[in-house]
């Protein structure tokens, strides 16, 4: 387009603005073309991820919470909708509170165990200074949680014998009276307990080695330049910046509490009768044992608000006391 | 002077103490595969003998070739490799290419759907088993291996992590090759991937351990021997205990050992690095 007959100067135009609106229309342009190309994009990147996440999580979850607690099935005859009376069931199998109690069972020997006893062994490990015999710490502690877990479960099953078993074979030779650990209702929770907390302390104490590499070594020097002994380092610095790791491990430890199904279904079967029976072993048996559809799911349900409110529990105290300044 | 000198030798003697006591744990942690091993290469007939042994008293091995006739074990070392495999490779893949989307591009819904995908850090794989294995039964996959793979290829801790480390990765990497004519394809494949080996490696190594020991989806979707992967194999060959032969099953476990120890072995320095998410910094 010719203005008037005459050739306007480039940077006449430019100062009027007219070049730099243009160039901003070009500009919003692309931009515009650039946001669909990555909408695109990035929904082909995460799409196998969601599709398969919504198949086998998301709609069995939805599934589970909306329809099948409500109803009554069996497999052989077809759901019926019941309403709330597989929740008022609860109240009524005897097995129930007892599962609930032994979860509680379990939270209190194995929790201390991994939250209190795996922090020691990570703060002692740290703290020696010989490279090869904190690998070798680190890998004895570790191993018991990488290997087949059906197996060191087979064994400790042996180990925890009445008759031939290595355990009771030296608690007699101290003239400590044997019990039989997997079968009495008095002690096959403990003998579980004592497994699991054998196998998944790796766990914690990883977890814990790593938030201690992670604590800037400045910090410490610097502390200790300014002359603070080895405790007040550990209470005034560790620990401290240990928050978040430590309030990860509870987390971690509490759900996978609620959760245990492998170790006392490798050693005791849940039993003597339900002695040692956890609630996923519960929903294993009352589903696929009886096929109890509708009350396994509901029994499914309280796990998962269990975990839920676990979770937010702990989330709301975690903005009280973890500390998260580490810059 | 003297008050330093016992000072010292408070010192030592604590650290000495403190050492016997982690040793003494140790022991604690690796008795049982003591006795695992010497067990194994007992004579059948002695193996329920006590006092237990810790270190070896016979050599016979051939407990070891046993198992391999007692049950289908080579069958199930094969498919527990196939299904741990699988998972692991195809979660790595699809889970480094949602983090990579999540990190790198802002799209429509982008923070909703990772939201999304973080619920399911909150559910209990038992909450869901029963609806999975209703769908699951429906379109004809239980009894097939197909039923343990498919339902972990998504992994929402991995997409997690790998998330929180590229985010680690300077966006200038992307603009350098982006300049250089590479595609979003390209700047994954060869750029962000590469860069990322450390939290491939822990998610890689933590699932394997975590599919190679999964005993639940087996039980559950698994029937038939054929179909059997070591976890449940192993039910199977501790069944043997009524023929009376512990060295046996004593065998079969140190054989199920193998490929998380080596595994382990490999692993275990990723396992440390690649946790602190410490990789690349701008």
């Amino acid at each position: 387009m010719i203005l008037g007959g005459t050739l306007i100067p480039l940077d006449t135009l430019i100062s009027e603005g007219i070049l730099k609106n243009m160039n901003i229309h070009f500009k919003r342009d692309q931009k515009l073309k650039n946001a669909k190309a990555e909408n695109a994009i990035g929904y082909l990147f995460i799409a196998p991820s969601v599709l398969f996440f919504t198949i086998f999580v998301a709609i069995p979850i939805l599934l589970t919470v909306f329809v099948l607690d409500f109803t009554n099935y069996s497999l052989i005859s077809p759901a019926r909708f019941i309403g709330l009376d597989n929740f008022r069931a609860l109240f009524t199998d005897p097995d129930f509170g007892t599962v609930m109690l032994n979860t509680l069972k379990f939270i209190s020997f194995i929790a201390p165990m991994h939250i209190i006893l795996g922090l020691v062994l990570a703060l002692a490990v740290t703290s020696i200074k010989n490279k090869y015999l904190m690998g070798f710490f680190r890998t004895t502690f570790y191993f018991p949680l990488v290997v087949t877990t059906a197996s060191v479960a087979i064994v400790w099953g042996f180990m925890f014998d009445f008759n031939f078993g290595v355990i009771d074979y030296y608690l007699r030779l101290f003239g400590i009276t044997p019990v039989h650990w997997l079968t009495s209702t008095k002690w096959s929770l403990l003998a579980v307990a004592i497994f699991s907390a054998w196998k998944f302390i790796g766990n914690a104490f990883l977890y814990y080695l790593i938030g201690l590499q992670n604590i800037p070594d400045s910090y410490i020097e610097a502390a200790s330049i300014d002359g603070a002994n080895g405790r007040q380092i550990l209470f005034g610095i560790k620990l401290p910046m240990l928050t978040p790791t430590l309030f990860f491990v509870i987390i971690i430890t509490l759900i996978n509490c609620f959760q245990m199904f492998d170790e006392p279904y490798f050693l005791t079967k849940g039993g003597p009768g339900v002695a040692s029976q956890t609630i996923a072993m519960h929903i294993y048996r009352k589903g696929f044992g009886e096929f109890q559809i509708g009350y396994a799911s509901t029994l499914g349900v309280i796990l998962f608000a269990i975990v839920l409110a676990v979770t937010f529990i702990q989330l709301y105290l975690q903005k009280k006391w973890v500390s998260y300044d580490y810059e | 002077m003297v008050t330093r000198k016992s000072g010292f030798i408070l010192k030592k003697s604590k650290k000495i103490i403190f050492i016997a006591l982690l040793l003494l744990f140790s022991v604690f942690m690796v008795f049982p595969f003591f006795w695992v091993f010497a067990t194994s290469l007992r004579l059948p007939k002695d193996s329920f003998n006590l006092p237990p042994s810790f270190f070896p008293t016979d050599w016979y091995w051939s407990n070891y070739a046993y198992v391999f006739t007692a049950v289908p074990f080579a069958k199930f070392i094969f498919n527990s490799v196939k299904v741990t495999l699988s998972i692991t490779i195809v979660q790595i893949l699809f889970a480094s290419m949602a983090a990579y989307a999540f990190s790198r591009f802002k799209f429509k819904g982008s923070n909703a759907i990772f939201t999304y995908l973080l619920t399911g850090l909150m559910i209990p794989y038992q909450s869901i088993i029963i609806a999975q294995y209703l769908m699951i039964s429906k379109v004809g996959l239980v009894d097939t291996h197909w039923a343990v793979i498919l339902p972990y290829v998504a992994s929402p801790f991995s997409i997690f992590l790998m998330r929180q480390f590229m985010q680690t990765i300077p966006k200038s990497y992307d603009e350098a090759a982006l300049i250089d004519g590479a595609g979003k394809f390209r700047i994954f494949w060869s750029v962000i991937l590469p860069m990322s080996v450390p939290s491939l490696m822990v998610c890689g190594f933590m699932t394997f351990i975590a599919q190679w020991n999964n005993f639940f989806s087996g039980l559950i979707y698994l029937n038939s021997q054929e179909q059997f992967t070591l976890p449940m194999g192993m039910q199977l060959l501790k069944g043997y205990q009524s023929v009376g032969s512990l060295s046996t099953i004593m065998a079969g476990v140190m054989i199920s050992l193998i490929v998380p120890a080596i595994v382990y072995i490999f692993g275990q320095k990723y396992l440390i690095q690649g946790t602190v998410l410490s990789g690349v910094k701008s």
